[in-house]
């Protein structure tokens, strides 16, 4: 098991090098830096920025050094102090930028997937076990409703309707007299009374998904014979299911739960943007847009990580979960 | 003698969208106490389903349409126990204490995700009140009797971990934990080759001279029933047709039908050119069943007005029971 451990690790290593070498090769593929936004923002205002001054900016921020240079100049600073370099547009170190917001990500994320579990879960179970039951037909209908409406047009109506009838203040995680202010329970409380709509507006379409994947999982195994030796052994029906085919029907659940893991700070930007949240999302956006290359460069080495290193906890769930995987693992 | 379980017109119909498959109509038998009784015929007679149907497992879109069940005390002159009209809870307590179930896929009827040792010991702690200690030793000990090498490690085995014939004889250890008065063994030897299956058969003769319980095989090897069986009950189209002594009906059947299946088998001895004579016809379709004998389209012994009009009775004759018009006039 260590070993295996240990050869992923090397591998992840070695795959991340190559992401963070293609990420910058990407970045740079498109004509013109960040420089170019610089004036063209000029000229939008009407200033004229002398050549003299262009040249000293690419200087500053390094963008005349041949490309290579530029890469390992970067790489050697994430690598050896943990240094992500400087965003451009916004002057500050990249790391200092995104913390915050990462962590705000994470939290919303963090919260809806709770919020997709908890309801899917049991809807899914219930669906697959009451088969064409009127239950399961209604679990069905809303499910594809949610997986059909679009987050960004649920988080409006969700908008109008808590600005209309609840005269909630919209958008945003915090009230505009806790935005600014330190963290205190006030201001965690309204944190929480402001992030159950993004959580259900991200949770809503996942939701739906999972029934639907939950359901279709747990029925390919309700028929299968150890579940009639369950029945013959005399197990009370429910404890039955719940501790052999239900089992079963999670093992696809657990291959791919380590996906999650980046879309924990990059999935919800759509949302983010209509609902003006201060997540990571946007932020991304707003970089790809302006160029900003050494913060899109970091942001998306972060997910790469995050990527990586969340197939890696998959195979080991579903190690953990499944004596089939485990043995195997155990092998070689 | 009072037999130990004795099936009264069992039926069992499958309610499907274009009909009614009445798969099991109108089975009688018995099983005598501590001996083997086969049940064999072709696929799709019902022997299945008759088995499954004893223990009230059959699923959707099945359902036992009516009939008895009765399981009979071992003190004489109690009123037999009818499974079918149980209720749940004392179902589940005849379930593997009383009536135990081998199935014929040993890798699909046992839990891959979980050791043979915890299916075994779910079992007997379900049953019995005793610790996990207790229960584990006692797995341990089945498996040992069952002539598992090395138990005490293979007792923390996975199923996917052992060879075929060595699975089915961990499910006949779990069936046996619980020292049933009837083991129900649904074709256990199908999915092996046959030098494993000469040896499970043997193991269970063997098992069945220890425990002393009573066994239901059925098989559709009319050599594997005449190998193993005290009785043989011969099943055709949902029906029993004959039910008698293994040495009577295998030598000198009295059912038509019955006779064709021995003739069908070949022998070792047997001249090279003889060929080997097949049931003539073939099964009718499942929605239709032939009026008056049902086996009459196929009969060689047709009789014209009589066979297609007239339902037969069981009848005794010799030692055997038939259900044939051949019999009876005379003996009746």
């Amino acid at each position: 098991m260590l070993r295996f451990v240990a050869r992923r690790l090397v591998w992840m290593v070695i795959t991340l090098a190559a992401i963070s070498f293609v990420t910058f090769v990407v970045i740079k593929l498109p004509p013109g830096d960040y420089t170019t936004t610089v004036i063209a923002n000029a000229e939008a205002r009407g200033q004229d920025i002398p050549d003299s001054q262009i040249a000293e900016l690419k200087r500053h921020y390094g963008l005349d050094k041949p490309f290579l240079v530029q890469y390992f100049t970067w790489i050697k600073g994430v690598v050896l102090h943990g240094d992500l370099g400087q965003s451009f547009a916004w002057n500050q170190s990249v790391a200092s930028l995104i913390g915050n917001r990462v962590l705000l990500s994470m939290v919303l994320s963090i919260a809806s997937l709770l919020f997709v579990w908890a309801i899917a879960f049991p809807i899914g179970i219930y669906s697959a076990l009451r088969q064409y039951s009127a239950g399961d037909y209604f679990a069905s209908f809303l499910g594809f409703i949610g997986m059909a409406v679009p987050e960004f047009m649920l988080a409006l109506v969700m908008m109008y309707v808590g600005f209309r009838y609840f005269g909630q203040s919209v958008g945003g995680l915090f009230s505009p007299e806790y935005a600014d202010a330190a963290w205190n329970l006030g201001k965690l409380l309204d944190l929480i009374s402001h992030l159950w709509v993004p959580i259900v507006v991200v949770g809503v379409a996942g939701t739906a998904g999972l029934i639907r994947i939950t359901r279709a999982n747990l029925l390919d195994e309700l028929h299968k014979p150890y579940v009639a030796t369950a029945r013959a052994k005399g197990l009370p029906e429910w404890k039955l299911l719940l501790k052999y085919p239900v089992r079963m029907s999670l093992s696809p659940f657990f291959s791919t739960v380590g996906w999650l893991l980046p879309g924990l700070i990059s999935g919800e930007t759509i949302v983010s943007v209509v609902m003006s949240l201060p997540t990571s999302g946007p932020l991304l956006l707003g970089a790809v847009k302006s160029q900003d290359m050494y913060l899109v460069g970091s942001f998306v080495l972060i997910l790469s990580t995050l990527t990586v290193i969340g197939t890696m906890l998959s195979d080991l769930a579903l190690a953990w979960w499944d004596p089939r995987i485990r043995t195997r693992f155990q092998k070689g | 003698m009072q037999p130990l379980l004795e099936v009264r017109e069992l039926r069992t119909h499958f309610e499907l969208g274009d009909g009614v498959v009445k798969a099991v109509d109108g089975v009688s038998l018995s099983v005598p106490r501590g001996r083997t009784l086969a049940v064999v015929g072709e696929s799709g007679c019902g022997k299945s389903v008759t088995a499954r149907s004893i223990l009230r497992l059959v699923e959707r879109p099945a359902r036992i349409v009516g009939g008895q069940v009765l399981l009979y005390d071992d003190v004489a002159g109690k009123e037999p126990l009818d499974l079918l009209a149980a209720k749940d809870k004392r179902l589940r307590q005849v379930r593997w204490a009383d009536i135990a179930m081998v199935f014929q896929e040993p890798m699909a009827s046992l839990s891959l995700v979980h050791t043979i040792g915890d299916q075994i010991i779910e079992a007997v702690r379900l049953h019995e009140n005793v610790g996990k200690q207790a229960a584990r030793d006692r797995a341990i000990e089945m498996l040992d009797r069952v002539g598992i090498p090395d138990p005490k490690r293979r007792v923390d085995s996975y199923p996917f971990q052992l060879s075929g014939g060595m699975r089915q004889r961990a499910m006949i250890a779990m069936a046996l934990s619980c020292r049933p008065r009837l083991l129900i063994a649904d074709e256990p030897t199908t999915a092996l080759d046959v030098t494993t299956q000469a040896q499970i058969l043997d193991l269970l003769q063997d098992l069945q001279q220890e425990f002393g319980m009573a066994i239901m095989l059925i098989t559709h090897d009319l050599g594997v029933a005449a190998q193993v069986a005290d009785e043989v009950a011969v099943m055709y189209l949902g029906e029993v047709v004959e039910q008698g002594p293994a040495s009577a009906v295998l030598s000198h059947p009295k059912h038509p039908y019955t006779r064709a299946l021995v003739r069908s088998v070949p022998r070792l001895g047997q001249r090279g050119q003889e060929r080997l004579v097949a049931v003539r016809g073939t099964v009718p379709p499942p929605y239709e069943r032939p009026s008056g004998c049902r086996f009459h389209p196929r009969c060689d012994a047709f009789m014209a007005g009589k066979c297609d009009v007239t339902v037969p009775t069981r009848v005794r004759s010799d030692e055997i029971d038939v259900a044939c018009l051949l019999y009876g006039e005379e003996e009746r």
